[in-house]
């Protein structure tokens, strides 16, 4: 089926494209949400994947996966936009002055259950988050990929362009250093 | 329960928000916004943001340039104020008292 999808895709059927959207909105929009913690930089950041896989398709070789290809895209732009980010955080106090670089607050969804106990979720959230963005990013990314979206160690080294045992060996050390960080979080804090 | 179990709990306690974490959906606009991307390129970057990359750099110019016209005007000021104010005093003073460039005042224009 993919490959039919890609023969379309590179012909610029926009059927086919509207097809692959609706297939991988979803997972690209978590994956994306998952590395930047925020809603509207997901939103935006998903629609630029699929703005490149608009105009990339014919650079696409067929030997890999279309959904691998599309979340690495995913990936690469999370972690370009984080990157960017952090260098405007250098510029933060200047921005700020002229009103710019602000960046907006994560929305957080209201579910139906109790209210306290999503607190305690959202906290929990916040602490694991600040956790892992504090990771070497190739830690980052593999514990992200793994844990928060559930692909395989397989999908990871497709994605990452690299072997599963790499995989194995980033997730273990990942496994470690989040472990050691929440260690010495709750140690000062309970 | 000692610290070190309390702490233990605590991390698989937070571990498991791994399971808990929201699931976003896209909603039914994301292909057409996706498209108006395509089709319109770059209409989302429009105001201050298009040229602050450009604005950034000549800020930075501008202000580096009053910086240094500032200081080395702060610097400059008394010695020329003082240089023409001597120069001024001596004209004003030959003036007031009539006197001409002649070999008897000379002396007032030496040093």
């Amino acid at each position: 089926m993919d490959n039919e999808l890609v023969k379309k895709l590179k012909a610029g059927n926009e059927g086919a494209f509207q097809t692959c959207v609706e297939m991988y909105k979803d997972k690209v929009l978590n994956t994306c949400f998952h590395f930047l913690h925020n809603h509207l930089d997901a939103q935006d950041t998903a629609q630029e994947v699929f703005v490149e896989v608009y105009q990339s398709v014919h650079s696409f070789r067929s030997d890999a996966q279309l959904s691998t290809w599309i979340y690495r895209i995913a990936v690469n732009k999370s972690l370009d936009l984080l990157r960017k980010k952090k260098r405007k955080k250098r510029f933060g106090y200047v921005l700020s002055i002229f009103g710019e670089g602000e960046d907006s607050e994560p929305v957080y969804i209201k579910s139906e259950s109790d209210p306290l106990q999503d607190l305690e979720v959202k906290e929990r959230t916040d602490i694991l988050n600040a956790a892992i963005d504090s990771l070497p990013e190739n830690q980052k990314t593999a514990i992200t990929l793994s844990k928060y979206d559930g692909f395989s160690n397989k999908e990871i080294a497709e994605i990452l362009e690299t072997s599963v045992s790499s995989v194995e060996s980033l997730l273990h050390r990942a496994r470690k250093n989040l472990h050691n960080k929440l260690y010495n979080y709750f140690e000062k804090n309970i | 329960m000692n610290k070190k179990e309390k702490i233990e709990q605590e991390i698989e306690k937070t571990l498991s928000c791994f399971e808990k974490s929201e699931r976003l959906e896209g909603d039914s606009w994301f292909y057409n916004r996706v498209k108006a991307e395509i089709d319109n390129p770059g209409h989302k970057r429009f105001g201050l943001q298009t040229i602050w990359p450009i604005l950034k750099p000549a800020l930075l110019v501008l202000i580096a340039a009053i910086n240094i016209f500032t200081i080395s005007s702060y610097f400059a000021t008394p010695e020329t104020v003082q240089e023409v104010s001597r120069e001024q005093m001596v004209i004003e003073f030959a003036k007031t008292f009539s006197l001409n460039s002649n070999s008897n005042n000379l002396f007032i224009f030496e040093n």
